[in-house]
């Protein structure tokens, strides 16, 4: 029996709680893939590190406090030229600005998340666990409570690329270079298989062309990191501009 | 590293969660991220493997990159798939060609 208003409470909090659990499962389950893919890149960064003379511990440690793969790639190269630690720190935050953009597109599908957990989910948002909580959120706006989703789509993530860089820090030169070669490939193919569903129309295929040209060219002639920052700002904001256009008749 | 790191990834998402609706235009700002986050992440990944520029025919993950945009079609965006043959197209090519 549950009934007056105690009762129903009651029974919607309990609601609240199996949604919030259906959630945080199919975080972890539509992650799996990423996770998968996530291995090989953790290897060879782990691998990486070892030849710059780091840990097994240390490296583990910073792909877990850090985070953020592509940084921590540049970072070791920078460690391997000898940069100092000031210009290192500097690069690491020019090269993860694009994690304030990814915030600022993931916030207004979390308007339902309890504000205490907000800070610590903030460092879930990485580029895998992003693509794949954007792709269910838009997907599924009905849903409730995505800041579950996004959790466990952090749990795999976070467990595959940290447990890659510690394998691959202590035995990531065994892996064939032919298998390393196609491995490497494995981020891309992620990336790949999550753009083609967005690109519906003339305004996605212009955003997508001058993100992704922009990146190469910004890569090419601009300091670590800014490249893709201008690229994806740059690129939003045209797709957005085209969006706003008066359409003809 | 990781304060520097932390810090691009809070003050938006606190901001922007709790914030009034945005502005249309920003709404139509914000909805193009993905599509020029996942392109910035696909085409340096493609074209620049290993951190230098490869706009030549040479360049195999090229080609293991139109392998798995039919397979991500076909397939309709699921990962597993486009992700296995992607990986193998490029184990492939690399045992054929080797370069």
């Amino acid at each position: 029996m549950s009934g007056g208003p105690a009762g129903q409470e009651r029974s919607a909090a309990r609601a609240g709680i199996v949604e919030a659990r259906s959630e945080l499962r199919a975080g972890m389950v539509e992650s799996l893939p990423l996770g998968l893919a996530l291995v090989p890149v953790g290897l060879a960064f782990g691998y990486l590190a070892h030849t710059a003379g780091l840990s097994w511990w240390l490296a583990g440690l910073m792909s877990a406090i850090v985070y953020a793969g592509p940084s921590q790639f540049i970072a070791m190269g920078l460690v391997g030229t000898g940069a100092a630690v000031p210009a290192i720190v500097a690069t690491t935050f020019v090269t993860n600005l694009r994690y304030s953009l990814f915030a600022a597109s993931l916030a207004p599908h979390m308007r339902d998340s309890p504000r205490a957990r907000l800070p610590f989910l903030g460092h879930a948002i990485a580029d895998g666990s992003y693509a794949v909580t954007i792709d269910h959120a838009l997907e599924h706006p009905e849903r409730p409570r995505k800041d579950q989703f996004l959790l466990g789509s952090f749990v795999v993530s976070a467990a595959t690329w940290v447990g890659g860089t510690i394998l691959g820090a202590l035995a990531g030169g065994v892996v064939p270079a032919t298998v390393a070669f196609g491995l490497g490939f494995a981020t891309p193919a992620v990336f790949i298989s999550f753009i083609v569903p967005y690109i519906r129309d003339r305004v996605s295929a212009i955003v997508m062309l001058a993100a992704g040209v922009g990146t190469v060219a910004g890569n090419e002639y601009l300091p670590a990191g800014v490249g893709p920052l201008l690229a994806i700002a740059g690129a939003s904001v045209l797709g957005g501009a085209l969006l706003s256009r008066p359409t003809r008749r | 590293m990781a304060a520097v790191t932390f810090v691009t990834r809070l003050p938006l998402w606190l901001l922007v969660s709790r914030a009034p609706t945005p502005h249309p235009f920003a709404e139509r700002v914000v909805e193009q991220i993905p599509i020029a986050a996942f392109a910035a992440i696909v085409f340096s990944g493609v074209l620049q493997p290993g951190g230098s520029t490869r706009l030549e025919a040479s360049n195999l993950y090229v080609y293991a990159a139109l392998v798995t945009v039919a397979v991500a079609i076909a397939f309709k965006g699921r990962l597993l798939p486009a992700i296995t043959a992607g990986t193998l197209t490029a184990v492939l090519l690399r045992l054929l060609f080797g370069s």
